[in-house]
C-alpha cells in the first residue's frame, strides 16, 4: 500500500469503531489531520508508517473519541449486583429444596456421583440462563438511560450505610446456639430413654449408631463457639473450623436420610428424616454461605488487625 | 527495544497524569483565535508543551461536545477541508475559573514542594 491508501485505510478502520452518528465527521477531520501532519515530512510510505504508529493502532485512536463504555455502568451496578445475589440465591434454595426432597422420598440413588454431576448441571445451566437474564435486562436499562434512585445527581450522603466489620460477633445468637447444642445433645441421649428402643421401643439400632457422631459435632460446636464468644470474634481459622464442622453435619445427617432406618414406624421414620432432610438443606446453604465469605471476604491488614489490638 | 523498568514505567505514568490534568486549561488558552487541530498542536509544540495527536483531536471533539468550543469547517486551497475550533462563551467563563484554580493551585504546590533545611536534594 502507498503512503495514501495507507491513510484512507487508517481512516476506515478508525472510522468503523466509531458510532454511526460521529463516524463520517470524524473520518473527515480525521482525514485533514494527518494530511496536515504529513505535510512536514517526506510524503512517502515510511514517513506515513512512522506517523500513524505515533498516532497509536486505530482502536486506541478511536478509543479516545468514546466515552468508557461498560454494559451495565456504575449508577445501576449496585441495584444489578443485589437483583444478582437474590436470583442467585433463590435458585440455590429452590435446587437445593429439590434435591432433597428427591433424597428423602427415593433414598440414596444408585449411581451417585452421575446423579449429582448430572444435578449439578441442571443447577449450574439454570443459574447461567436466570442471570444472563438479569444481565440483559439490566443491559438494556443501561442502553435507554435508566438511573438507580441514588444516581449522583439525587444521592445523600446520609443514605451511607456503617460499615460492619464481618467478623465481630453477636453474643446473643452465639451464646443461644452452644445452649441450643447443649439442649440437643440432651435431647438426641434422653430420648430413647423416654420412648425405649429396638425390641421394647420406637428406635432401631440405625439411630443409636449415628447419634454419637452428631453429638461429637455439637460438643466441637460448643467448644469452638466458646472459644470464638471468648475472643470476642471470629478469626479465619476459627471459620474454618466451623465449616468443616457443618461439612461433617451435612455428610452425617446425608447418611441418615438416604439410608438408614431411624425409627421402626415407617410413617414417624419419614416424618423425622424430612424434618432431618430440611435442617440438611439448611446447614448446606448455611456452610454455602460461610464458604463464599470466607474466600470472598478480604483478609485484614496486618496493620488493621494490629491497631485493632492496641 | 529495551523494555521500560516498572520505576521508569510508573513516572511515566506519573507525569502523566499531571499533564492529562493541565491540557484542558493548555488547550482553552490557545484558542482565543481559530485553530484547527495540527495548527494548535504546532502551536503548544512551539510553547514548550508536547501533546499526541491521539490525545489532541479527540479532546478538541470532547470540549465542543460539552460546549467548551464551537467550530466551523473551511476549505483550504479549495481542496482540503479543515475544521477550526474556537473557544465559545462559556468555554471563556470556565476558563477564567480554572485559571483561578491554577494560580491557586500553583500557590499551594509552591508552598509544599518548598524545601525543609533538612530535605535533600534529589
Amino acid at each position: 500500500m502507498n503512503g495514501q491508501e495507507l491513510i484512507e485505510s487508517y481512516v476506515h478502520e478508525v472510522g468503523q469503531r466509531l458510532p454511526r452518528k460521529i463516524r463520517s465527521d470524524i473520518e473527515l477531520e480525521l482525514r485533514s489531520l494527518l494530511a496536515d501532519g504529513l505535510e512536514d515530512r517526506m510524503d512517502d510510505e515510511t514517513a506515513v508508517i512512522d506517523f500513524l504508529k505515533e498516532l497509536g493502532s486505530p482502536a486506541q485512536f478511536a478509543a479516545q473519541y468514546l466515552p468508557h463504555q461498560y454494559l451495565i455502568g456504575p449508577n445501576l451496578f449496585p441495584t444489578f449486583k443485589l437483583v444478582a445475589t437474590v436470583v442467585f440465591s433463590v435458585i440455590t434454595v429452590m435446587t437445593a429444596v429439590t434435591l432433597g426432597i428427591v433424597l428423602v422420598t427415593t433414598g440414596q440413588p444408585d449411581n451417585i456421583f452421575g446423579w449429582w454431576g448430572q444435578e449439578m448441571a441442571e443447577y449450574v445451566g439454570s443459574l447461567m440462563s436466570a442471570l444472563g437474564a438479569v444481565t440483559f435486562v439490566f443491559v438494556f436499562l443501561e442502553r435507554v438511560g435508566v438511573n438507580a434512585p441514588n444516581s449522583d445527581e439525587n444521592w445523600d450522603p446520609n443514605s451511607l450505610r456503617p460499615v460492619e466489620d464481618p467478623n465481630r460477633i453477636k453474643r446473643g445468637e452465639m451464646v443461644a446456639s452452644i445452649v441450643g447444642a447443649f439442649v440437643s445433645i440432651w435431647f438426641v441421649q434422653s430420648l430413647p430413654n423416654w420412648i425405649g428402643t429396638e425390641g421394647g421401643g420406637l428406635f432401631t439400632a440405625g439411630y443409636l449408631m449415628h447419634t454419637p457422631w452428631l453429638i461429637a459435632s455439637w460438643i466441637f460446636e460448643i467448644g469452638l463457639k466458646s472459644a470464638v464468644v471468648g475472643n470476642g470474634r471470629w478469626t479465619r481459622t476459627t471459620r474454618l473450623l466451623e465449616i468443616a464442622r457443618q461439612s461433617f453435619d451435612i455428610y452425617v445427617l446425608y447418611r441418615i436420610v438416604t439410608g438408614v432406618v431411624l425409627i421402626s414406624v415407617p410413617f414417624l421414620d419419614s416424618v423425622v428424616k424430612g424434618g432431618l432432610g430440611i435442617a440438611m438443606i439448611v446447614i448446606f446453604i448455611d456452610t454455602l454461605v460461610k464458604l463464599f465469605k470466607f474466600f470472598v471476604v478480604p483478609k485484614e491488614h496486618p496493620v488493621q488487625a494490629r491497631s485493632k489490638v492496641a | 527495544m529495551a523494555k521500560k523498568s516498572t520505576k521508569e514505567s510508573l513516572y511515566e505514568n506519573f507525569s502523566q497524569e499531571i499533564r492529562r490534568g493541565v491540557l484542558v486549561l493548555a488547550v482553552l488558552s490557545q484558542l482565543s483565535e481559530p485553530q484547527y487541530g495540527y495548527s494548535l498542536k504546532q502551536r503548544l509544540h512551539e510553547k514548550g508543551l508536547e501533546i499526541n495527536e491521539g490525545t489532541l483531536y479527540p479532546l478538541l471533539r470532547r470540549l465542543e461536545s460539552q460546549g467548551l468550543l464551537q467550530s466551523s469547517w473551511e476549505v483550504v486551497n479549495d481542496t482540503r477541508p479543515r475544521r477550526y475550533y474556537q473557544i465559545s462563551d462559556q468555554g471563556q467563563t470556565i476558563h477564567s475559573h480554572l485559571i483561578q484554580d491554577w494560580e491557586n493551585m500553583i500557590d499551594v504546590m509552591s508552598e509544599l514542594l518548598a524545601k525543609e533545611p533538612h530535605q535533600k536534594d534529589l
